[in-house]
């Protein structure tokens, strides 16, 4: 949940729907890098070529609804990903540690909340991303894999 | 806009790729498109959507814009980018593998992202 209003609230344009579920925003960083946003409740959809990480946005509520996806990114994906608890109602009923074992994260993958709505939060979300990405990416993934003819 | 119209829009533009959905690239929502060296006569040659394909992505443009920006659904759009690379008339960007665990531009995205006036 928020995803579109997560990628509504960092992108420097209105998010584009495609393909019915993908919403796509996107930021100029310098001249010449610009990272591209994709929201998408099909998290195989976040598998794709060149994904710098993903962001799994959890409601509190029902932290249930993120199960399938955080096994996903756990079992079947190589792409780095932290949990970001969106903040529905202003503050959390629970602590973090709580949620990091309803969710039964590993100690490994990031754990943060976040208001969708506000972008500094969000853009602040996307930084402990791309840290992760830093962290994890370090030594053994040096070559990258083939591009596909 | 009027729905037959779109409707009509549509059908033309599926005509207009020959029925042809499989194209030769891969193309993905966030595959980048560019022109590399615009030629304002091959422009006024081509057929309309793939003109303003054309003219759009004299800057480095993503698919998903494309299709979004002219409206035509991503299929069609596939197709036609396709028939302009299979001329060497756009370029398609090859996708982010190899920037995806590069420190140094992960560096700059997030020293990017601290940058940013939020
Ligand atoms: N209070 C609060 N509401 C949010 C937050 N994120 C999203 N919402 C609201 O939740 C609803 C669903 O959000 P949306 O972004 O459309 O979810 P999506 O289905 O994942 O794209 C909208 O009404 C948002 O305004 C948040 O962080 N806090
Ligand atoms: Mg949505």
């Amino acid at each position: 949940m928020g995803k579109t209003t997560f990628v509504g609230s960092v992108s420097e344009t209105e998010p584009i729907t495609v393909e019915t579920t993908t919403d796509v925003g996107r930021i100029s960083l310098h001249q010449d890098v610009v990272l591209y946003l994709f929201g998408t409740s099909d998290p195989s959809q976040a598998g794709f070529a060149g994904t710098l990480g993903a962001v799994v946005l959890v409601d509190p509520r029902r932290v249930e609804d993120a199960f399938a996806t955080i096994n996903y990114f756990e079992n079947s994906s190589e792409v780095p990903f932290i949990v970001a608890i969106n903040k529905f109602d202003g503050e959390l009923h629970h602590e973090l540690d709580e949620l990091r074992e309803a969710l039964a994260l590993g100690p490994g993958v990031p754990l943060t909340t976040c208001d969708a709505r506000d972008s500094e939060s969000a853009v602040y979300t996307l930084q402990k991303l791309v840290a992760h990405t830093m962290n994890v990416g370090g030594s053994d993934h040096g070559s990258p894999p083939e591009v596909p003819g | 806009m009027d729905n037959i119209l779109m409707r009509s829009n549509r059908i033309r533009l599926y005509a207009l790729t020959g029925g042809r959905t499989r194209p030769r690239h891969h193309l993905l929502v966030e595959t980048l498109i560019s022109v590399p060296h615009y030629d304002p006569q091959l422009s006024a040659s081509l057929l309309p959507e793939s003109q303003a394909l054309y003219e759009l992505a004299r800057k480095t443009i993503s698919m998903a814009e494309l299709s979004a920006h002219l409206t035509i659904p991503l299929a069609v759009v596939r197709v036609l980018i396709s028939d302009l690379a299979a001329r060497d008339v756009v370029f398609i960007h090859p996708t982010g593998f190899v920037y995806q665990y590069d420190q140094i531009i992960l560096e700059r995205i997030l020293d990017g992202l601290k940058k940013l006036p939020v």
